[in-house]
């Protein structure tokens, strides 16, 4: 007989019913009720998700199980307004474990179900156009195999081009460093929070993710258009993704940036 | 929702890296013994890393056949 856990997706304000029925590995979700919260939660076979760290297994296997439990987690969402999801793969012992953890943590729960209500997350990323633009790469091959005008001395030309290129660079690198505050300032004024991405992809400028409440996402959404439009001017890409269950604002406040 | 309007990239939430950057670093973390520790299982989320590096090679393989 195999042994099972209890896979747990998030908790939300107490709800009856949920829109989405099938969890992880096609098992059943269940609202596990604990006083004015629900845990949405499934049983899962444990060999079926040790399988999942065997480098045998197909890595796409991940991805099906991230999208399930995104599917469940928007679901959750849905049903009761508010969610707060469990990071991939929370596996406990039992039903009565988990309704105890829920329990120990019940208040910080609440408060942070309702500073998260209706609100979606939304992930926004800048970088440079194209990556042959990137700043001062190549430079110095090019310096040197230009031949120095008459009259000068090479070593000179070449230090005046040198510094001029230095410059050139640090110029850039700050026009770019403002331009990114002045997105970061335009987005914050619609969102209600913001945390750095996780910064995981090389070579962005900026990597942030936004707490937006649902009634202001065509508003966040049309500043993030006109910061791309002008960006894109400058040789810069925006790009936005979402909405998102607030994924990244599920942690208590004080501790969000550990 | 769809926006086709450029210059910005929209990916919505269609991207499997993006989901995975979200569902494996974020979210709430239980510690404890209520956590199954089962060999292999308590260290998903050590191991949830790799994979995402593996999903990312499998997707930029996938993206170069086409």
């Amino acid at each position: 007989m195999s042994r099972t856990g209890i896979y747990v997706y998030a908790v939300v304000p107490a709800t009856p019913t949920i829109s989405e029925p099938t969890g992880v590995a096609g098992a059943p979700v269940d609202l596990i009720p604990v006083a004015d919260l629900s845990l949405v939660a499934s049983e899962v076979d444990l060999d079926d998700l040790a399988a999942l760290n065997d480098p045998a297994t197909d890595p796409m296997s991940l991805g099906a199980l991230a999208e399930r439990h995104d599917a469940v987690v928007r679901a959750a969402m849905d049903s009761s307004g508010s969610v707060l999801p469990f990071r991939l793969g929370t596996v406990l012992t039992d039903r009565d474990a988990a309704a105890q953890f829920v329990t120990s943590r019940a208040d910080d729960f609440r408060q942070t179900l309702a500073r998260l209500r209706k609100c979606f997350e939304w992930g926004v990323k800048v970088a440079e156009s194209g990556s042959e633009e990137t700043t001062g790469a190549g430079s110095g091959d090019q310096a040197r195999g230009v031949d120095s005008p008459a009259g000068e001395k090479p070593g000179t030309a070449y230090l005046a081009r040198r510094r001029e290129q230095f410059a050139g660079a640090e110029r850039r690198r700050q026009q770019r460093a403002e331009v990114v505050e002045d997105v970061h300032r335009a987005l914050s004024e619609v969102a209600v929070e913001s945390v750095p991405g996780t910064g995981r992809e090389s070579g962005v400028l900026l990597d942030e993710v936004y707490l937006v409440p649902g009634s202001d996402q065509e508003r966040f959404l049309d500043t993030a258009y006109d910061l791309g439009e002008r960006l894109h001017v400058e040789g810069l890409t925006l790009r936005v993704t979402g909405p998102w269950p607030p994924y990244s604002f599920a942690r208590p406040r004080e501790t969000a940036d550990d | 929702m769809t926006d086709t309007r450029t210059p910005v990239r929209y990916a919505g939430t269609a991207d499997l890296v993006d989901l995975l950057d979200r569902v494996v670093d974020r979210g709430v973390v239980v510690s404890g013994d209520i956590v199954i520790s089962l060999a292999g299982i308590d260290l998903i989320y050590l191991d949830v890393r790799l994979l995402l590096i593996a999903v990312q090679t499998s997707l930029n393989q996938g993206r170069e056949e086409r």
